[in-house]
């Protein structure tokens, strides 16, 4: 009805150029990255190298070929989402470039080419997420399927003869042929569609029922039931997959998606309860747990500076971040090799040491931009799966980014996990860019719809 | 490249880098501050920035300006769509959680057809379409139709909105 129309936010925000907005910032932040990439080269080399470059020049053509499927299939998208996630994603193509020229890896094939590949499957798998998901909402299908997903690939890596742990002290991997992927960063948009389905159907019995004890509003048994078999998911992950950050990560974003479906904080105590209760009990069962706190408390201590799996990286990685200082020791300049996997789960002290605190803060907002869009659907929207979505899968950027970058600085307890956008793998990379389709995909239906109204 | 050439490459990368973020800042500076209104900029704020005071009345004084038609406008003080206003024309707008609403107000509270503004004569009127949690005007709950004056603050469901003129 037109009347209803003019809701007026929405009527004052002018009609914007959002795709030439996104062209320039995008054609920005591919210059940064050239820049950077030319620096490294200087740095550690003393003179340019042409196959990188050709590389690069791969990476931004698949880029632009985002920002043109946008163009045709989601104009009203936000046109700050494709720039700054290319920019994040080619600062990690460049570090690990430099650290495989620190490491003197001279193959063609080597982890800074595969990292290429990947991105350019990955801006790939964006695409197909723009082209097959024309509206979010058919997703809202898929609930419980989406389920099933999630638990098939957190439990995959499991199964006997195709998990394993590929050199990591985690049983996060699944091998099929050739190829290792992690199948729990798939997991984790299977997760947040089946929370976001199931939380649109329930949210009112999850919010208005239950008794009140002591003034905490305590949920029905039958409804706490879905929250028992997340738990017990998550705790099985911890115990058997030895992953804190994984089921950290699967866990946190549960109850962030309920708090934000009933709006009820008891949620959230319960729900944190638990999660401490069962990793307190898993700290006193499983030694590595252990391990990790004390080479968090004290990393510094020899005993636990030498042991095996000790705070040897962790205090590696504070080295090197202090070595770096303030604006750090200039790309291809530093020593972020020495460093064990400084390439994947510690690449944030390796940009940490050659940019700086102030180059590395700077990366740390570019996630904050990225993952505020994707909170902002929370209220912006006008459909409640979206919303959720919208919100669920931004958050699981941002604790995933909270989890790794903690560690490494030695906020909280270090604990595995692929930095988004920035780590060497491309389970990380496919995923990371299948939420920012996704969350193009819903930004374009709410522009789409606030545009239909005031028509 | 001489090393001063790399050092100022270096610093201006950091440079770069942050100007970059702050470019991203500006373009979404819509959101982080709210649009520019021209009138009553207070009431118009968006819900992050500061949360606009229930008491309709004392916030937004109803200006007795020259009236030539009854197009007024809604301006919600609570609830999901605060901050937010709503153009009135000169023809009746049903409120409601039903889609068919001319105001749909996504609220388990508000009955599917709760209410209707129609105007009439030079005001406007509000009826209460026998909803199940109720209307209220100025803090009473209304049965049937009442005449609606601007700035008093009408409240429906979670959703507290006045009528300014």
């Amino acid at each position: 009805m037109s009347t209803a129309s003019t809701v007026a936010g929405a009527a004052q925000v002018k009609e914007r150029n959002l795709r030439g907005i996104e062209l320039a910032l995008t054609l920005v932040a591919l210059a940064i990255g050239a820049l950077a990439l030319i620096l490294v080269q200087y740095g550690a080399l003393g003179g340019l190298r042409p196959v990188p470059l050709v590389f690069a020049g791969v990476y931004a053509v698949s880029v632009l070929a985002v920002h043109v499927t946008l163009r045709i299939t989601a104009s009203h998208a936000d046109p700050i989402l494709l720039p700054v996630s290319a920019l994040i994603n080619a600062f990690g193509l460049i570090m690990i470039y430099r650290i495989d020229l620190e490491k003197q890896v001279t193959a063609l094939w080597s982890p800074a080419a595969r990292q290429v590949v990947w991105s350019v499957l990955a801006l790939a798998a964006a695409i197909v997420t723009l082209l097959l998901l024309r509206d979010h909402r058919t997703l809202q299908r898929y609930t419980y399927i989406s389920m099933l997903a999630a638990i098939v690939l957190l439990l995959l890596p499991m199964v006997p003869g195709l998990g394993s742990y590929n050199g990591t002290n985690a049983r996060l991997w699944v091998h099929l042929g050739p190829i290792a992927f992690q199948p729990s960063e798939f997991a984790k948009i299977a997760l947040a569609v089946f929370f976001a389905g199931y939380l649109v159907q329930h949210r009112e019995a999850l919010s208005l029922t239950g008794h009140r004890i002591l003034g905490i509003r305590f949920p029905r048994a039958r409804d706490f039931g879905p929250i028992l078999v997340v738990w017990a998911v998550s705790m099985l992950v911890l115990v058997f997959q030895h992953d804190l950050g994984t089921s950290l990560l699967y866990f946190g974003l549960f109850l962030v998606m309920l708090y934000v479906a009933t709006g009820l904080t008891s949620w959230v105590w319960i729900g944190l309860g638990m999660f401490a209760l069962g990793g307190w009990a898993a700290s006193r069962v499983i030694t590595y747990v252990q391990g990790r706190f004390d080479a968090w408390l004290k990393p510094l201590d020899t005993k636990v500076y030498d042991t095996p799996g000790g705070s040897y990286q962790l205090v590696q990685g504070l080295f090197g971040q202090a070595n770096g200082g303030l604006f750090g020791t200039g790309l291809g300049k530093g020593y972020p090799g020495i460093t064990p996997l400084s390439q994947s789960d510690y690449i944030w002290a390796s940009l940490g040491e050659e940019l700086g605190l102030i180059g590395a803060f700077a990366i740390l907002c570019l996630y904050l931009v990225l993952i505020s869009r994707g909170i902002r659907v929370g209220f912006a929207g006008q459909d409640d799966f979206g919303k959720l979505l919208g919100v669920g899968v931004s958050f699981v950027l941002a604790l995933q980014v909270f989890i790794v970058i903690g560690g490494v600085t030695r906020v909280i307890p270090l604990t595995g996990l692929p930095t988004p956008f920035l780590a060497a793998g491309g389970s990380s990379l496919l995923a990371n860019w299948v939420i920012v389709g996704l969350l193009a995909r819903i930004t374009n239906s709410i522009r789409v719809g606030n545009r239909e109204a005031v028509s | 490249m001489s090393g001063l050439t790399y050092v100022v490459l270096s610093g201006g990368l950091l440079a770069l880098m942050w100007i970059f973020v702050l470019i991203v800042l500006w373009t979404i500076r819509a959101d982080l501050f709210g649009p520019k209104v021209k009138r009553l900029p207070q009431a118009a704020t968006p819900p992050p920035a500061s949360p606009a005071p229930i008491a309709g009345p004392a916030t937004a004084p109803p200006i007795p300006a020259p009236r030539t038609s009854q197009a007024g406008e809604l301006v919600f003080l609570d609830g999901p769509l605060r901050g937010r206003r709503l153009t009135l024309r000169d023809q009746p707008i049903t409120i409601g959680r039903d889609s068919d609403s001319g105001l749909v107000l996504h609220d388990d509270y508000v009955s599917s057809y709760h209410a209707r503004l129609s105007p009439n004569g030079s005001g406007w009127v509000l009826e209460d379409l026998g909803s199940t949690n109720g209307t209220y005007v100025g803090g009473r709950r209304i049965s049937g139709s009442v005449p609606l004056r601007p700035g008093i603050p009408v409240k429906i469901g979670s959703t507290v909105l006045e009528l300014q003129s």
